[in-house]
């Protein structure tokens, strides 16, 4: 049992990471951005090709993982404000499915993009840059020095963003907009650029989280964003969208409930898939505000 | 008033406005599916005009959806799911013919319906995209898993492998497998479904749907799309509106289900997944959302790529191609190819406005002395 | 029901509305009677569009009354209030803007249209009768509120003047009791206010109770029979035209205070 929590809490942070994404942006334009689930998934394509293309990065091990963790957190970053720049912004003001339709549309692009450059077949992460498998024994469980240098990496970043929200003035502006988008115009708050900050804070993040995911389960494949980028949506939403820490909070929960429903389920992961989406589905019903949000009066 | 002088101004050309010229065409486009076994009966053509008549029935029931009611459906193939899984379980269960099991198809959809658009569609219609995208995966899941014995023991439904030997359909004791002689000519099986299915998909898909959005059911689903308050101050009830739009919706795709499973005689769980509910989608988009000859082109279009894509790589990445399309069409077109505000996609807004300008130019003083008469 | 013209057909008791701290209306009083019209006016913020939207159903009031032809409405959905006979047009124009000006009137017509989702289907002759009858009514408003365009074309084409027209249109439509117009006027001309003057009280003849919320205090003052004034989201007066204008708290909240004058009253 021990080992099902250790297992969820790290897939939950993994959700975590990317529910931060979908979360602020649907904070601060009320946008799903079915995108951001491939975003993950382009950052580990990227981190995969600069690990093996650069010769010589194998003899850096540990240091060269984590330059290419941040270099690839910035390039989807950017790739997340290009997105944002070419297919949102134009359309901020037309009604919500054209917006809703062209994330979808943004989302195949990056799929089927991806697809044609790195090809359709399950990529396998460099052996070297995979993480060690030594691990500590914690009660009747184990967690390998990976995940626990990934887990603390994770947790590293959440904290840090939480600061950088709470605690300065770009991260004001975010908050301001998030509530009302007029008025902090008005209060001389530059919109456009904020905006397209939080599409380079939630890409990068979700490249983080995608990196992460290439070095801990060695495999990737251009279409492991949508799955993936599904239940982070879920996540978000049992926690609350819009809310910072209800996206971490959804995401470690989500973890935690899938793993236990593979325990529960003797091993066999088929139906845990169906009990998170089904979970989605009971919460959008019965408390669409998820655990931390809150009731909002929607004004005309 | 300003109307009387400035509405003929803004009219486009008398002949484009004219909806006898939508006739027309819709005549055309029908004798020509009639007309086409006759020309060209091979396997290959009536497997894919069959198909491309079966997304054309689709599209439309998603255009219901989409197009009519402004709601974003990504899990549609959930229903067509249902639909081929409750016609193959009652069919083989009860060994009842295959119009038989229509009504149960139905009944099936609406139920699904109301199970997930219940809930779902008092909240923020944005909601309603990410719930149906995660039900498509349920029901993608679930289907994959499924293993059902007939009442006799052996299996029926069999998890990844799906369900095998599909009743044709068959009324009184003639099926389609029997084949038709009219007049010393032999009809063989594949063509009389493909007269199947085009005539369900013309009737009920094509002529049922767009005359359902002309009554009263289809202009609340328009006002509610359009102004969700505005429609409410008008008296109509806007949840049970669009419930109504997605259970018909769910209805149509459940059918669409019915008439592929019987195409195919076997249920695949795989054909199920996200990127089937997309492509329909994307047919509505890039035809014209609410669009009655955009979707028809729309659903074609996306059914017959990879057979008019010659080239093998092309059509492999057909997926990259329509991403890219859908979001120029969302930026730069955003009404579809065909919109539905228009009677034929050349009469667009821009040609409308050219043709307004010239006319101002040609009438010159006219124009501008009845605008000070406006404003006097 | 028949009434006698002095029946009270809208009667607001005690109306609180808040959004999180902000109170947006304040223990609002008043009553609307058979085939009066009546202009709600005060600054801006005052509360009045907030107070429309509690009586018209789409914000749910904290706490208070509302009743309509004797009934409590305070929990009804906005599309029952208006099949009850309460209709009312926006502040912003909201009309259908991928419809056609005729379709858009149709809509107004929505519940009391005798025609199942398969009578359209089918094509049946109740089909044609209630389509048949249904644009009658809406060429016979539409005709009413003084439009002579082509009402085949989409809404957006049409001036801004005429967008007002045709939402009024829509809104008699729904064969109301209650009218209540949000700012009717903004953005019409000189004329164009004129003809909408004239418009109102055609629809006053007709019987049709009107509610006004509006900034243009001549047209106000012109064709109002009684005037609320709010203020904070309180009722600050209530009385015809010429109380009103002589009223000092009026003044007080239009002008801010003024000794002087409050003296000389």
């Amino acid at each position: 049992m021990t080992q099902v929590l250790i297992d969820g809490l790290f897939l939950g942070c993994v959700y975590a990471l990317i529910a931060l994404g979908y979360s602020m942006v649907y904070g601060i334009i009320k946008l799903l951005n079915f995108a951001h689930g491939d975003i993950f998934m382009f950052g580990a394509m990227i981190a995969f090709t600069m690990l093996t293309a650069v010769p010589g990065l194998q003899s850096a091990g540990i240091v060269a993982v984590f330059g290419v963790l941040i270099l690839s957190m910035f390039l989807t970053g950017g790739t997340g404000v290009l997105i944002e720049a070419v297919a949102y912004k134009p359309l901020r003001s037309a009604p919500r499915l054209s917006l809703l339709i062209t994330a979808v549309g943004m989302s195949f692009v990056l799929e089927y993009g991806v697809k044609q450059f790195w090809g359709s077949k399950s990529i396998t992460w460099p052996q070297w840059a995979q993480m060690g498998a030594g691990s500590i024994p914690i009660f009747d469980g184990t967690i390998t020095i990976s995940r626990l240098v990934l887990m603390a990496v994770s947790i590293a970043l959440m904290v840090g963003l939480g600061f950088y929200i709470n605690g300065t003035r770009q991260g004001r502006a975010m908050r301001a907009i998030a509530l009302d988008q007029r008025a902090s115009t008005l209060m001389g708050v530059d919109v456009n650029r904020t905006i397209s900050l939080v599409f380079f804070i939630g890409s990068a993040l979700a490249g983080a989280a995608g990196v992460m995911f290439g070095m801990y389960y060695g495999a990737i494949g251009f279409m492991m964003g949508f799955l993936l980028g599904l239940k982070a949506f879920t996540a978000a939403v049992i926690g609350g969208i819009g809310n910072m820490y209800g996206a971490m909070l959804g995401g470690l929960t989500l973890g935690l409930i899938e793993r236990t429903t593979v325990y529960f389920c003797n091993g066999d992961d088929s139906w845990k898939d169906v009990v998170s989406f089904g979970l989605l589905i009971l919460f959008l019903t019965l408390r669409p505000t998820g655990i931390l949000g809150d009731r909002v009066v929607e004004r005309m | 008033m300003a109307s009387a002088t400035i509405a003929p101004a803004l009219k486009q050309p008398a002949w484009t406005n004219d909806r006898n010229v939508l006739r027309v065409l819709a005549i055309v486009f029908v004798v020509f599916v009639y007309v086409l076994p006759l020309i060209d009966d091979s396997t290959k053509t009536m497997d894919f005009m069959t198909k491309a008549m079966i997304y054309v029935f689709l599209g439309m029931g998603l255009n219901v959806v989409v197009g009519y009611a402004g709601l974003l459906d990504l899990g549609y193939i959930a229903f067509y799911a249902i639909g081929a899984y409750t016609c193959g379980i009652l069919t083989q269960a009860f060994h009842i013919p295959q119009w038989a099991a229509v009504p149960g198809v139905v009944v099936a959809c609406i139920i699904a319906g109301i199970i997930i658009g219940g809930p779902t569609l008092r909240l923020r219609s944005d909601y309603l995209a990410i719930v149906t995208l995660g039900f498509g995966e349920i029901i993608r899941v679930t289907a994959r898993n499924l293993t059902i014995d007939a009442p006799d023991g052996s299996p029926m439904v069999r998890g990844p492998s799906g369900m095998a030997n599909i009743e044709q359909w068959s009324f009184g004791g003639w099926s389609f497998t029997d084949g038709l002689n009219i007049g010393g000519m032999f009809i063989r099986e594949q063509v009389i479904f493909y007269y199947f299915v085009t005539t369900i998909a013309l009737v009920l898909g094509v002529f049922g749907i767009s005359r359902l959005a002309n009554g009263r059911l289809g202009r609340a689903w328009k006002a509610v799309r359009d102004d969700e308050d505005a429609a409410e101050a008008m008296g109509i009830n806007t949840y049970t509106t669009k419930i109504t739009a997605y259970i018909i919706g769910a209805v149509w795709a459940g059918l669409a289900g019915q008439l592929s499973a019987t195409q195919q005689l076997s249920i695949a769980p795989t054909s199920f997944e996200f990127l089937f509910s997309a492509l329909i989608l994307m047919a509505v988009v890039i035809g014209g959302m609410g669009s009655t000859p955009g979707v028809v082109l729309g659903a074609m279009f996306v059914s017959l790529v990879p057979n008019l894509l010659r080239n093998y790589e092309w059509a492999e990445n057909r997926y990259l191609y329509f991403g890219i399309l859908l979001v120029v069409v969302m930026l730069f077109r955003p009404k579809g190819f065909w919109p539905a505000t228009d009677i034929l996609p050349w009469s667009s807004e821009k040609i409308h406005k050219w043709l307004t300008a010239r006319k101002a130019a040609k009438a010159g003083k006219d124009l501008i002395a009845t605008e000070e008469d406006t404003y006097e | 029901m028949s009434e006698t013209p002095r029946d009270t057909l809208l009667e607001v008791r005690d109306l609180v509305l808040r959004f999180g701290g902000v109170v947006a209306v304040d223990g609002l009083n008043m009553s609307v009677h058979a085939g009066e019209i009546v202009s709600v006016i005060g600054p801006n913020g005052a509360g009045k569009t907030s107070a429309f939207n509690c009586i018209s159903g789409f914000y749910r009031a904290n706490s208070g009354s509302i009743r309509f032809l004797g009934q409590s409405i305070l929990r009804r959905q906005p599309s029952t209030i208006t099949k009850m006979g309460m209709a009312r047009t926006f502040q912003n124009l909201r009309l259908f803007k991928e419809m056609s000006i005729l379709d858009n009137v149709k809509t107004g017509a929505h519940y009391r249209m005798k025609q199942h989702w398969f009578d359209a289907l089918l094509h049946t002759p109740a089909y044609g009768k209630s389509e048949r009858e249904c644009e009658d009514d809406a060429r016979y408003w539409l005709d009413f509120v003084g439009f002579k365009g082509d009402t085949s074309m989409y809404v957006t084409a049409l001036p801004y003047g005429e967008q007002r027209r045709v939402e009024i249109a829509r809104a008699l439509m729904t064969k109301p009791r209650v009218l209540m117009l949000d700012e009717p006027a903004a953005g019409l001309n000189h004329s164009e206010k004129q003809g909408l003057i004239e418009l109102i009280r055609r629809i006053q003849a007709l019987g049709i109770s009107i509610v006004l919320i509006e900034h243009d205090m001549g047209l106000v003052m012109d064709i109002s029979e009684r005037i609320i004034v709010l203020n904070y989201g309180k009722e600050i007066a209530d009385g015809t035209p010429d109380e009103i204008r002589n009223d000092p708290l009026v003044v007080e909240a239009y002008l801010g205070t003024d000794e002087d004058e409050e003296d000389a009253e």
